[in-house]
C-alpha cells in the first residue's frame, strides 16, 4: 500500500480519532478517508494506540501533593537559613573587615583633622609658635675685624605650623603606591579567609 | 475571581499557580489532581513501569520547586511533560549503567496498572507495545504526546525541546515505523 502524501490530512487523524475536530474539518477528513486506504490503516493504528497508551495508571495524587507541600516547606526553611547565614557573614566576612578597616581609618583621619583645627586657634598658635632668632648683619655695624664674616642666619627650625599632628597611617597621608600596596595586602587577607556559607550548603542551590 | 482566572468554572492553572505562590497549599493539590493522570500516562508510555509513581511525584516536586522559572510561555502541562521526559531519560541512562536491560513481558506491561479489558488486551495491543519499544526515545515521546495527549506540534516541540517542524517529522516517522511493524 502506498503511503498517503497528504500530510495535512494525516496530521488531523489523531484529533479526528479523539473526537476533537468539529464541523468542516470532520467532513473533510471523512471525505478523504473514503478514498484513502493508507489513511484508513493509519487511523486504525492511531485508534489502537489511543486505546492502549491512553490507559491511565493509578497514582496517589494526595500523596504526591503532600510531597510537593513538604518539599516546598523544606526549601523555604533552607532559603531562610541561607539568608541568615549571609546576614551573619556580612559582619564577619573579609570584605566586611576591609570595610570596617576603611571606616576606622576615616574616623582616625577625621579625629586628627578635628584636633588640628582646634590647635589652629590664634591663642594656641601664639603661645606655641617657635621663637626664631635671626641675627642679621647690618651694613651700619660692620663686623669686628678678625671675626669671620657672618653668614645669613638660617632658622634652626623650619617654621611649620606647630602642633600639627602627623596622622601617619591615615589614608590621606599615603602615596598612591602605598595605597595600592595596602589594598593588595587586604585582598591577600580576603583570599586567605574567604569562606562562603553558601558553599557549605550546596544542597540549597541548584537543586532542580 | 475574574473570568481570566477560571475556565468552565474551574480555576485556571495560572490562577492556581498564583494562589500557590501566595501560600495556598490547596492550590498544589488541585494542580496535581488535574495533571497527574496525563503525566502518569506519558511516563508509562515512555517505558517507566517499575517506579512510575515515584517519577510522577519527582516531576511535580521539581516543577513546584522551580515555579519561579516557569514563564508560562508554554502550558503548565507541557512543562510537566518536559520535566517528566528528562527524568525518564536520566533514569534510563542510570539503569543502563547499573544493570542490563530487562525485557518486560508485554502482558505485564498491559496489566500492571489499570488492567485493560480482556477484549483490548489482545495480540494487537501486545504488538503495539512491541512496536513502540522499537521507536527512538524522541519518536516515542512525540507519538505519545500527539496521539494520546492531543498536543499540537508547537506544544510537543516545547515539551521535547525541538522545533515544530522536527516534531512533525518525528511523528510521521514514528507512525510509519509502527505501521510497518504491525503489518509484518
Amino acid at each position: 500500500m502506498t503511503e498517503c502524501t497528504n500530510l495535512e490530512m494525516r496530521d488531523l487523524l489523531p484529533d479526528y480519532a479523539r473526537g476533537a475536530l468539529v464541523g468542516a474539518a470532520v467532513a473533510a477528513v471523512e471525505r478523504h478517508l473514503a478514498d484513502c486506504a493508507s489513511c484508513r490503516a493509519e487511523l486504525a493504528v492511531v485508534r489502537n494506540a489511543q486505546l492502549v497508551l491512553g490507559v491511565t495508571p493509578r497514582v496517589d495524587t494526595s500523596r504526591i501533593a503532600a510531597a510537593v507541600v513538604r518539599s516546598a516547606a523544606v526549601r523555604r526553611d533552607a532559603t531562610r537559613s541561607v539568608a541568615q547565614a549571609r546576614r551573619r557573614r556580612m559582619w564577619t566576612a573579609p570584605s566586611s573587615r576591609r570595610m570596617w578597616l576603611a571606616a576606622a581609618s576615616l574616623v582616625a583621619v577625621a579625629g586628627a583633622a578635628a584636633l588640628a583645627t582646634r590647635s589652629d586657634e590664634p591663642k594656641a598658635v601664639a603661645d606655641s609658635s617657635p621663637r626664631i632668632t635671626v641675627q642679621v648683619d647690618s651694613p651700619a655695624s660692620p663686623a669686628p675685624s678678625g671675626t669671620a664674616p657672618s653668614v645669613p642666619a638660617q632658622p634652626a627650625v623650619q617654621p611649620t605650623r606647630n602642633n600639627e599632628l602627623s596622622v601617619g597611617g591615615g589614608l590621606t597621608d599615603l602615596a598612591d603606591a602605598q595605597l595600592e600596596s595596602l589594598l593588595r595586602e587586604l585582598d591577600r587577607l580576603d583570599a586567605q579567609f574567604e569562606v562562603e556559607p553558601a558553599n557549605l550548603l550546596p544542597v540549597l542551590e541548584g537543586d532542580v | 475571581m475574574t473570568d481570566s482566572e477560571t475556565r468552565g468554572g474551574e480555576p485556571t492553572d495560572t490562577a492556581l499557580i498564583a494562589r500557590w505562590r501566595g501560600g495556598d497549599e490547596r492550590a498544589a493539590t488541585i494542580l496535581v489532581e488535574r495533571h497527574a493522570p496525563a503525566v502518569a500516562r506519558f511516563v508509562a508510555s515512555m517505558g517507566e513501569r517499575g517506579e512510575l509513581e515515584e517519577v510522577v511525584q519527582d516531576t511535580f516536586v521539581r516543577a513546584f520547586g522551580s515555579l519561579d522559572r516557569f514563564r508560562e510561555e508554554s502550558s503548565l502541562r507541557t512543562w510537566l511533560f518536559s520535566i517528566a521526559r528528562n527524568l525518564c531519560r536520566d533514569r534510563a541512562r542510570s539503569n543502563r549503567r547499573a544493570q542490563p536491560m530487562v525485557s518486560i513481558e508485554e502482558d505485564h506491561a498491559l496489566t500492571a496498572y489499570d488492567p485493560l479489558s480482556a477484549a483490548v488486551a489482545t495480540e494487537t495491543a501486545s504488538r503495539l507495545h512491541a512496536a513502540m519499544d522499537r521507536l527512538t526515545e524522541m519518536q516515542r515521546a512525540v507519538f505519545t504526546l500527539r496521539v494520546t495527549e492531543g498536543l499540537s506540534y508547537r506544544e510537543i516541540a516545547d515539551a521535547v525541546e525541538t522545533t515544530e517542524g522536527a516534531a512533525r517529522v518525528h511523528y510521521h516517522n514514528a507512525v510509519r515505523s509502527v505501521k510497518e511493524y504491525l503489518d509484518d
